[in-house]
């Protein structure tokens, strides 16, 4: 079920972008990237949307009076919440709904850039039962060459350079840690409640440095795709005038705490 | 994975405050171990175990060590090295050197020389950036080594210094093999290269169209190579003219084994074909219960081999009739041997990664189980 519907058609789409970008296969995967984007745009543009309500909602003056007044009976918090959010039609689950709906995607994603690079016996193995056997000229595409300006997608990525031979320098993982934080810093609304906002700070600083994490131990074609998916996202926060590049860099002061 | 931030933020407000942070960790915590499941197939140097053996001790790369195990009984002899090195993976099969050591090509980009009486390290030499997924070959005082960025790196068996390097365009991942004054490297490339085995100069090369995985076999001035797209080439050993060219079903991987007259060989479809050494006539062929990797194993008017599904064959190298069959388990990708008498496969996703099996009937005399 899972390869038929999304692995095989992925990987298969894959190579065809490799076959049609004269063999390179970081601009496939490159084009794949906004090609997903685009197709997931309807999801990301509710997620946002849902987001946005939640966010003017946690900014109103009623909310913040909520805040204060309930502090001491989470219950009664609770449900006036959920009388708020249903009053202001926000969906609470509006933004989650969507994410859930991506994840397989993202994931089919990682795993066919993994099998398509087919980097080891096994994997290549593995890639032999995934191609359709319609694809035209199919063998005479494997092995996938890997190499893409000083990288070997294959490989986690270092650059080393003349002066420098013995220390490989991550580029990617530093792109890939600078893009989270930068688009993670873009995209997370501000928020008036202090444990929110705690969690937002957490979730602000471990996802950079996993997906960095993962950039420096993985292959760097999945770096690759972790870049331009960040400067795809925010790009379209960007087109769609969300962006508040003076609050993520913080010369522009958060929403004020609820004490 | 970039919106965990809003999924956990979605979440929070409906919760009491007591069960926030939890339903927060839960969320976060599943999304992080989708996130791990999905890149859990980013590891390198994924292959099956790797072997060779002497008339008494088989050598069996398996991940972060190599074994030296009794034949006759499966018991461990010594391991290397004693303690597991991060990033360091053995899978290619050991070389042995006439002198009595081993080569072993490793994922740390590196060739080491161990002592194959003891386990001891002779030498280790780093070379190149990339990992080594293909075995040494032994001759002579010289090791040839394959790289995984397509090097053929000629070294000095005695303290591994480098006499000269061969650079294919991709990668290597079969050991080159030996005929006169040459050698035959196959590479992902999709070309058959003859290169001097005194100095690495190039003396012909020939682009095959496809994947060359697996390594070639060299018999009456013939070189036979199988191809990623299901075909088995036979070129001429001196000047890389092909002679003929037969088709299987599937991806042939494993090198033919020759027997008198015939090459024999087995594809990824599960087939397993004889063809007439001189013409490439297809003699006979079966089909076996799944797809097949190795190269057989040929000795005294039989072939063994086996099986992704883990079923070991013997079967009769003049018309394939199948003499025994035997469920062994887990995957049978790499190359049987006959040492000491006992038939011996590496197993794939297995508590023993090596099991000896007697080649007249198949029984199984003993497995290998790795001391944790």
């Amino acid at each position: 079920m899972w390869n038929t519907f999304i692995l095989d058609p992925m990987i298969n789409a894959l190579l065809f972008l490799y076959q049609l970008l004269g063999h390179n296969f970081a601009l496939a995967i490159i084009m794949f990237t906004v090609l997903i984007r685009l197709l997931t745009f309807p999801l990301t543009y509710q997620q946002q949307k849902s987001t946005q309500k939640q966010q003017k909602l946690m900014q109103s003056k009623e909310w913040q009076e909520v805040q204060k007044k309930y502090a001491k009976d989470r219950e009664k918090l609770a449900s006036e919440q959920m009388r708020m959010y249903k009053e202001a039609g926000a969906n609470p689950l509006g933004g989650c709904l969507p994410t859930l709906v991506q994840l397989p995607i993202l994931i089919g994603l990682y795993q066919a850039i993994m099998r398509t690079l087919g980097a080891s016996p096994l994997q290549l193995i593995d890639l032999t039962r995934h191609i359709y056997e319609f694809f035209p000229n199919a063998t005479s595409l494997i092995p996938i060459d890997n190499h893409f300006l000083w990288m070997n997608l294959a490989q986690p990525e270092r650059l080393f350079l003349p002066f420098l031979p013995t220390f490989g320098i991550p580029v990617l993982a530093i792109l890939v840690l600078i893009t989270t934080w930068f688009s993670q810093k873009l995209i997370t609304p501000p928020t008036a409640d202090p444990q929110s906002s705690q969690m937002t700070r957490m979730m602000n600083l471990y996802m950079p440095v996993l997906l960095g994490y993962f950039a420096l131990t993985f292959s760097s074609g999945l770096s690759v795709y972790f870049v331009v998916s960040n400067l795809l996202a925010i790009a379209q926060y960007a087109l769609m005038g969300k962006v508040d590049v003076r609050r993520a860099l913080g010369l522009k002061p958060a929403v004020k705490a609820v004490k | 994975m970039l919106r965990i931030a809003h999924l956990t933020h979605a979440f929070e407000h409906p919760f009491p405050r007591t069960g926030k942070k939890r339903a927060g960790l839960v969320l976060a915590g599943l999304a992080l171990a989708v996130f791990l499941g999905a890149c859990s197939g980013a590891l390198p140097s994924n292959s099956w175990p790797g072997l060779s053996a002497s008339a008494t001790t088989a050598y069996m790369a398996d991940g972060q060590y190599v074994f030296a195990i009794d034949v006759q009984n499966g018991t461990l002899r010594w391991r290397y090295p004693d303690k597991a090195v991060a990033g360091t993976t053995f899978y290619s099969n050991p070389a042995l050197t006439s002198d009595g050591r081993l080569a072993l090509t490793s994922s740390d980009k590196s060739v080491h020389l161990v002592d194959a009486t003891s386990g001891t390290v002779v030498w280790r030499m780093p070379l190149g950036r990339d990992p080594f997924v293909a075995p040494a070959l032994a001759l002579g005082e010289s090791l040839y080594a394959p790289a995984g960025n397509g090097a053929l790196y000629a070294l000095n068996a005695a303290d591994g210094a480098t006499r000269w390097t061969f650079s294919a365009t991709h990668a290597i991942w079969s050991a080159p093999v030996p005929l006169g004054e040459l050698l035959y490297v196959a590479s992902l490339d999709h070309n058959l290269y003859a290169v001097r085995a005194a100095d690495g100069q190039l003396v012909w090369s020939r682009d095959l169209g496809a994947a060359l995985a697996g390594g070639p076999a060299v018999a009456n001035d013939l070189v036979l190579i199988g191809t990623f797209d299901g075909r088995v080439v036979a070129l001429d050993a001196a000047h890389g003219r092909e002679v003929w060219t037969t088709q299987a079903k599937g991806w042939v991987w494993g090198a033919p084994v020759v027997v008198g007259e015939s090459a024999i060989f087995g594809d990824l479809s599960g087939g397993l074909q004889a063809v007439e050494l001189s013409s490439g006539r297809t003699l006979w062929q079966v089909r076996l219960d799944s797809p097949v990797r190795a190269t057989p194993f040929a000795e005294a008017g039989l072939i063994y081999i086996g099986t992704e599904a883990g079923t070991a064959y013997a079967l009769d190298a003049a018309d394939g009739t199948i003499r025994w069959q035997q469920s062994v388990g887990g995957k049978l990708y790499g190359d049987p041997l006959l040492a000491g008498g006992k038939l011996l496969f590496t197993v794939l996703e297995s508590e023993s990664p090596l099991v000896a099996l007697d080649p007249q009937n198949g029984a199984k005399l003993w497995g290998f189980i790795p001391p944790k």
